[in-house]
């Protein structure tokens, strides 16, 4: 009836147009979303004119247009509008539509709790798929760099290529326990290693992290602040991420494939820059002279075994070559009334540039929904990887090993030894254990891991709006370590005739979790909106491990223990295993979708804290103004405003499971005479509790004709009873102990800008930048007393991301000595520990940091670029030591820069071997900051014709080129010296190419 | 109705067996009252106890003694920078790395494991009567681990007994309980630490002879573990030390009668196939089996050797004494590049190559041994109020003929007076215990200057006593993380 009566005004808004017009011609079109479905109901109005059409069950308009250039604005509820110009000789037009993701969309908290976006209380941020969508597939953790405002992604790239990942949400609230965020995958905890992300048991760590395919995620939203967090408890202190994986969408069966190659290489602009063969030797003469020396007992100097004049080796290019990486996969979903399944399958393979490491990994996951009536619905997620990761370590800094050493013999076999002088003048041959070629082709480092995770979620609808529901799941991964060190190389050589050196570890993790719980989402006369869960939830965590060595193989193809010679088999095991338990409950209320009330609550009790401090509350509170929504505010070109505020608690656990009852160990290094031996491990600390991290968060939305979006937020964390791992006498134990005493205080602001400066039907612009400020101040500790380490302290007032450096003051051009400030300011010749001074100005915690993300899309082609940003802040290397280790290490280009004669004034101290001037300890002079661009990615796809893919019977064919690593920028960076461009990746950037098809059919 | 009474039964279990389900304890490492409820858990306690001495004297107290002693020179290509600020009495306190530190932690990682078995040793024997024999010995064990630990911190950290009058200078923190985390841990004077350190070894020794069937130890069973007799040896060692000559005299003289020395002709194997041969002469030695030692490395020259003999030690010896043997480092026929090779080193902790089980090519260190005996003998009769010079002279003999392989009668011995006796004890202790971890504490013990020979390469080769850095300084991160510590004197910032 109301459909007929906006018909009758139509058509006679058509009529009255009709009189007044001059020449007009019949223009047809369809109005179709991304997917190619018809919108029947989308509203065609002319711009500047009254003429409007209304699509039909096709999609289809048709409108009289005048002879002249006309503008078509477009609506649809739930769609963003769209703006279409219609040349003056054009007769048809296609429209598509794209989702209104801004007011629609809403936030997946957990546990079945959402809220919509704009009455969200709280702080998530949600990315997309197609915001991670063809970024390097090798794990999950680093897509997220750059994309999340308060995130913090730091890698680096460690011995053998690998990369080492720390993320940190809102700074460092914790001194001892972990810093590290929570995972969560399709609502179960997932294993992500030690509080460091280390893993039990095996001698390298191969992160969880890359046993998961970046493909199957949907989206991953990260919860920041205490009102989303709390529901999390213990544990959600530092950030949860949730991970959601794709789902079966729309209607039929669909399936897609697609193929990515990519070769990676070195940035060598990213490689510490030093000396090559001449520089060094030239430079290690000057220092043995300095040292005041015998030039002839200069240990390199040529003889039959050794050319050192003539050798210069370039130890990157010795270890580093080309990589290869491809990842291959399909995809099938279907979906019918009854039945929701989606099935996805990966191959993926990466031949790191580092020689000698690969990663392989196959994996597949089923989601499947099965309805069973109306109200009774059981959901199964399953996928299973396995990995095989084949791993060669090369010792840290290699690239300091002089390049006068030529790896191989001039028979082309490897070298295993040097000669050179020794102290007596007499020529020796040494191990040259800095050759790790032989290891890297004969050894055998490698781990076979299987994952599987499985959850299954059953729920009933016993009436309107409420759901009980049961989720088990659970998480499981074995992995199977195997080290052999070869007899050919210096580490399987054993002076007592046992050749040869096997390990064999196993390590099997599981995390369980059930969670059974009520939820009730129902709205009462369109404006009263009340949501409210209860639940409980039980995880357990288990980790075992054992191992196996032995040594003497009768040849190097036997590698097994059981063939091992049989004094030197040895073997062990151990195990950790802890529990949680929790009652949680949440409660909201909507009032006609502008004003919003959360409250959190969670209790929780964890095995590994003892029966007076064992339990835990965490509470939160969330309020949310959606303005917009108010009656009185019509400011036209302002499409979204509200504010939000919250406030609430969560827990830190992540210690030592032992730390609260004290500990004895027993183990093979404390047998005595092959009986088994115990000694003490921590000592007991029985009133050991959670870290509670209060969390105050505001924030605001504030968006412009639905294109230009701006938020921010503040939040304060503070973490009371901080877990802290401080030195008592050592008279009471060697280590640390754990203790919860002190506070640190996080705070800081984030942002966001989201726009889309161009949407025209052909061409878009978006663009997002974020930014984010993060200020730490350590307010209280134990009896005030302060903790230094080496080169930073933790002291009441200052943050613990000061730098606590004696500060450098050049080089006294009369001697060339070093030089440096005393406490009182005053030069002095000698470094002393006691001379360190707290630098605010010099903090670890750059002054911003963030990413941009922009995507361009013209017709069929798009194009993406991610980049990651950090202003200011100060990183700490030791890069020169004056020549103390001339002859063993490769200086960098720097040190050819140094005091040589009386009044010159130099950058360095005089080089001189072996000097006691300790001018190679941290001081201010090793402080680089850290203000970099990384160019993260680039990818440019061209997405062929629907018209053309149906010619060869597809439903859609992309093609892409992928930039990984591109570029990194830092102001002050030289092709001549060293700046933070070449210290950031401490063994250098690796850069990717790739290219993707995928298919849909 | 129906709807509710299903939900209630679902959920009700959850909220009913909640309490139990976090009662699991995490494997592997066992918290300390699990530990300590059985008698296994003592007994394991006591053996880890040894593996812990085993590692304070094999990590510290032996090569310490040596490194700041006058028979060593520097092998300055391995040995490290705490090494080589020892060996030059260049520590400080900020120098956290090493020594400063693991000394001082090590020695009390000892006492503390020992305060821990006394600690819940007395409830377990009550508990498990039948086993209370085993437990006691435990606990004797414990006893005797925290005197020699606390002896041992006592010759790092502070001046010897002689220093003051009456011995009322700073000593070392006396631990006989289980502290807390917020204890006052403060020095006490040597004077108390000796007299806690003596009633600890007074109360082994009760233990130890109310196990033995006669009522008293008559021969040592078991040269791996701490024993009656190991208790009388280390009194006789620890009131040698106090200046108490007539109890030095008693109790060296108890373990005489019931240790012999070993002949000549097993005196090398005593040391390079410990495993073999670990009762010779021995009244405590650490058992190395399946151990890696730090004193291999110290001193192998066929691996990253630290120190070796300062040239000067092998003009100490007669041709045909056994001990010079144990200077020269000669590569077995097993060892391709080395076969037939010498090398000037300490051999005695250098087990041989041609043992094929890698689990028994390890050192067994001394802690103690029977020859010391006769020295502190010989010393306390020269000292002692009876200054019966000849009968100290015979105990001289004895070690001389027994390594030269010649009769006592044979042996010429130089003495005019008490002090040229004096000097020649010290040299015999040079000779017989060399290397062993006694040298820098006899230089202070006896209040002499330190004089490195002229074939010395170390940068400091005097130290006229009493010098400040004869001992070490207490290290930096100790005396932040303990209040009440004290700095010794000379190491404190100006």
């Amino acid at each position: 009836m109301k459909q007929s009566k906006i018909l009758c005004v139509l058509a006679a808004l058509c009529v009255s147009t009709l009189l007044f017009s001059q020449t007009y011609r019949q223009v047809t079109g369809k109005v179709l979303d991304t997917d190619d479905l018809p919108l029947p109901g989308a509203v065609v109005m002319v711009a500047g004119t009254k003429t409007v059409a209304v699509a039909d069950e096709k999609g289809s308009f048709s409108l009289r247009l005048s002879d002249a250039k006309n503008t078509l604005n477009v609506s649809f509820l739930g769609m963003e509008d769209v703006s279409v110009v219609v040349g003056p000789e054009q007769s048809s037009l296609t429209i598509r539509m794209k989702a209104n993701n801004m007011l629609e969309e809403v936030i997946v908290a957990g546990y079945g709790v959402v809220q919509n976006r704009e009455n969200l209380t709280g702080s998530a941020f949600e990315v997309k798929s197609e915001k991670i969508a063809k970024l390097p597939a090798a794990r999950i953790d680093n897509l997220l760099a750059g994309q999340i405002p308060g995130l913090r992604i730091m890698e680096s790239t460690t011995t053998g290529g690998r990369t080492s990942i720390k993320i940190r949400v809102r700074g460092e609230g914790s001194l001892s326990a972990s810093n590290e965020p929570l995972w969560v995958i399709d609502g179960v905890p997932i294993y992500t290693g030690t509080k460091n992300n280390q893993v039990y048991g095996t001698s390298n760590t191969v992160s969880p992290m890359s046993m998961i395919d970046p493909e199957d995620i949907e989206s991953m939203t990260v919860l920041k602040d205490a009102s989303t967090t709390a529901l999390y408890g213990a544990d959600g202190a530092n950030g949860v991420i949730l991970v959601t994986t794709k789902s079966a969408s729309g209607k039929g069966a669909r399936f897609g494939a697609s193929v990515k190659y990519g070769i990676s290489s070195l940035d060598r602009s990213t490689t510490v820059k030093r000396l090559n063969g001449k520089q060094f030797l030239e430079l290690a003469r000057e220092g043995w002279a300095n040292a005041g020396k015998d030039p002839a007992l200069f240990p390199y100097q040529d003889n039959e075994h050794n050319t050192y004049s003539t050798t210069d080796t370039d130890w990157y290019s010795v270890y580093c070559g080309i990589g290869q990486n491809m990842q291959a996969s399909f995809n099938a979903s279907s979906s019918s009334d009854k039945i929701e399944n989606y099935f996805t399958a990966s191959y993926y393979t990466n031949k790191s540039n580092y020689i000698g490491n690969s990663q392989q990994r196959v994996s597949f996951r089923n989601k499947s929904s099965f309805k069973f009536t109306d109200n009774f619905n059981i959901q199964v997620n399953l996928s299973g990887t396995y990995n095989h990761n084949d791993i060669f370590t090369i010792y840290s800094s290699y690239d300091e090993i002089p390049p006068i050493f030529d790896p191989y013999l001039e028979n082309g076999d490897y070298r295993l030894y040097n000669w050179y002088y020794d102290d007596t003048g007499e020529m020796v041959q040494k191990k040259f254990y800095a050759n790790k070629l032989p290891e890297r082709e004969y050894n055998d480092n490698y781990q076979r891991t299987g994952t599987v995770q499985a959850n299954a979620r059953a729920s009933w609808k016993p009436f309107k709006g409420m759901e009980i529901s049961a989720v088990l799941g659970t998480d499981l991964m074995n992995t199977y370590e195997a080290t052999y060190s070869d007899s050919r190389t210096l580490s399987g050589m054993s002076s007592s005739g046992y050749n040869g050196y096997s390990r064999r570890s196993g390590v099997f993790s599981m995390v369980s979790n059930g969670n059974f719980r009520a939820n009730y989402n129902r709205t009462f006369s369109g404006k009263h909106s009340v949501q409210g869960m209860a639940g409980i939830e039980l995880t357990d965590k288990r980790n075992e491990y054992l191992y196996a060595t032995g040594n003497g193989f009768m040849n190097d193809s036997i590698k097994e223990i059981n063939f091992a010679e049989a004094s030197t088999r040895k073997g062990s095991s151990n195990a950790y295993h802890n529990r949680s338990l929790s009652y949680m409950g949440f409660a909201s209320y909507s009032y006609d979708r502008r004003y919003t009330i959360t409250l959190t609550a969670r209790r929780q009790g964890y095995s590994s804290f003892s029966d007076y401090s064992r339990w835990g509350e965490f509470l939160s509170l969330g309020l949310n103004w959606n303005v917009k929504a108010e009656p009185f505010f019509n400011v036209d070109p302002i499409s979204t405003l509200n504010v939000k505020a919250s406030y609430g608690n969560n827990g830190n656990s992540r210690v030592d499971t032992s730390a609260s009852y004290g500990s004895y160990s027993i183990s093979d290094g404390n047998y005595y005479g092959g009986a088994a031996g115990a000694v003490r491990g921590t000592p007991a600390n029985p009133g050991l509790s959670w870290e509670n991290t209060y969390i105050t968060n505001f924030g605001f939305n504030l968006g412009f004709w639905h294109r230009l979006n701006f938020s921010a937020e503040y939040y304060n964390r503070r973490t009371a009873d901080l877990l802290y791992s401080g030195r008592v006498s050592a008279a009471i134990t060697s280590g640390s102990v754990t203790r919860n005493v002190g506070e640190i205080t996080n705070h800081g602001f984030e942002f966001t800008i989201s726009g889309t400066p161009i949407d025209n039907g052909d061409l878009t612009w978006n663009i997002e930048l974020n930014g984010s400020k993060n200020w730490n101040l350590i307010t209280k500790l134990y009896k005030g007393m302060h903790t230094g380490f080496f080169d930073y302290v933790w002291m009441e007032g200052a943050s613990k991301d000061a730098w606590w450096l004696v500060r450098w003051a050049g080089v006294d051009p009369t001697n060339g000595k070093p030089m440096w400030y005393d406490i009182d300011g005053n030069l002095t010749y000698t470094f002393s520990y006691d001379n360190r001074v707290l630098l605010p100005e010099y903090s670890h915690e750059p002054d911003l940091y963030g990413g941009l993300t922009s995507t361009l899309r013209w017709k069929n082609l798009s194009a993406r670029i991610v980049l990651d940003y950090t202003l200011g802040g100060y990183d700490l290397f030791s890069l020169l030591d004056d020549g103390y280790d001339c002859i063993g290490d490769n200086p960098p280009v720097e040190a050819l820069d140094h005091w040589r004669q009386s009044g010159e004034a130099a950058l360095n101290p005089a080089f001189i071997y072996k000097n006691d001037s300790k001018s190679l300890t941290s001081s201010t002079r090793n402080l680089y900051k850290m203000t970099n661009v990384q160019l993260r990615n680039i990818t440019l796809t061209y997405s062929v014709p629907k018209n053309l893919c149906k010619v060869i019977n597809l439903k859609g064919l992309e093609l892409s080129l992928i930039g990984d690593n591109l570029y990194l920028w830092t102001p002050g960076q030289s092709s001549k010296h060293n700046s933070y461009k070449t210290l950031k990746y401490s063994e250098g950037m690796t850069r990717t190419v790739s290219g993707q098809i995928s298919l849909q059919f | 109705m129906k709807r509710i009474t299903l939900i209630s039964a679902l959920v009700s279990p959850f909220l009913l067996t909640g309490c139990n389900f976090l009662k699991v304890e995490s494997i592997g490492k066992s918290t300390i009252d699990t530990f300590f409820s059985e008698p296994s858990g003592m007994i394991a306690a006591g053996e880890g106890l040894h593996t812990l001495l085993l590692e304070f004297f094999d990590d510290i107290v032996i090569r310490c003694a040596e490194m700041g002693g006058d028979m060593l020179n520097e092998n300055s290509i391995n040995a490290d920078e705490g090494m080589d600020l020892y060996y030059n009495f260049g520590l400080t306190p900020d120098y956290n790395a090493t020594y400063p530190l693991t000394a001082y932690s090590k020695g009390y990682t000892v006492v503390s494991n020992a305060n821990y078995i006394l600690k819940y040793g007395p409830s377990l024997i009550e508990q498990y009567p039948t086993r209370a024999d085993e437990m006691r010995r435990v606990m004797a064990y414990a006893y005797f681990a925290r005197a020699v630990a606390h002896h041992q911190e006592c010759n790092l950290y502070a001046q010897p007994w002689s220093y003051t009058k009456d011995a009322s200078h700073l000593g070392m923190p006396v631990i006989t309980y289980v502290p807390g985390f917020e204890d006052i841990i403060p020095r006490k004077t040597v004077a108390q630490v000796y007299a806690q350190v003596i009633e600890d070894l007074h109360e082994a020794l009760k233990i130890f002879n109310s196990l033995a069937a006669s009522g008293e130890e008559t021969s040592v069973k078991d040269p791996y573990h701490i024993s009656g007799i190991a208790c009388e040896a280390m009194l006789a060692r620890v009131y040698l030390y106090k200046n108490d000559w007539e109890n030095a005299e008693k109790y060296s003289s108890k373990v005489i009668a019931k240790v012999p020395l070993s002949p000549r002709s097993e005196y090398v194997a005593m040391f390079r196939q410990s495993q073999t041969n670990k009762g010779k002469e021995t009244i405590l030695r650490m058992n190395g089996y399946d151990k890696t030692s730090s004193m291999r490395a110290f001193y192998d020259p066929t691996a990253l050797m630290k120190f070796y003999p300062d040239p000067v030690v092998y003009t100490w010896f007669d041709d045909d004494d056994v001990r010079k043997e144990l200077l020269t480092y000669v590569g077995e026929s097993c060892e391709d590049s080395y076969a037939g090779k010498s090398f000037s080193a300490v051999c005695k902790f250098l087990p041989l190559k041609s043992i094929t089980d890698e689990m028994l090519r390890v050192p067994d260190n001394f802690i103690l041994r029977c020859s010391e005996m006769y020295l502190i003998h010989a010393e306390a009769l020269v000292k002692g109020d009876s200054h019966n010079l000849s009968a100290a002279a015979d105990d001289l003999r004895k070690l001389i003929a027994r390594a030269r392989g010649c009769a006592e009668s044979s042996v010429s011995l130089p003495y005019t007076d008490a002090s040229s006796l004096e000097e020649l004890i010290d040299f015999e202790r040079r000779r017989e215990l060399a290397y062993e971890g006694h040298r820098q504490f006899d230089i202070a013990r006896t209040g002499r200057d330190l004089v490195r020979s002229s074939t010395s390469n170390a940068r400091v080769k005097t130290l006229k006593y009493p010098a400040y850095n004869y001992i070490l300084p207490i290290a930096q991160m100790e005396m932040q993380a303990n209040e009440s510590m004290i700095q010794n004197d000379g190491y404190k910032k100006q």
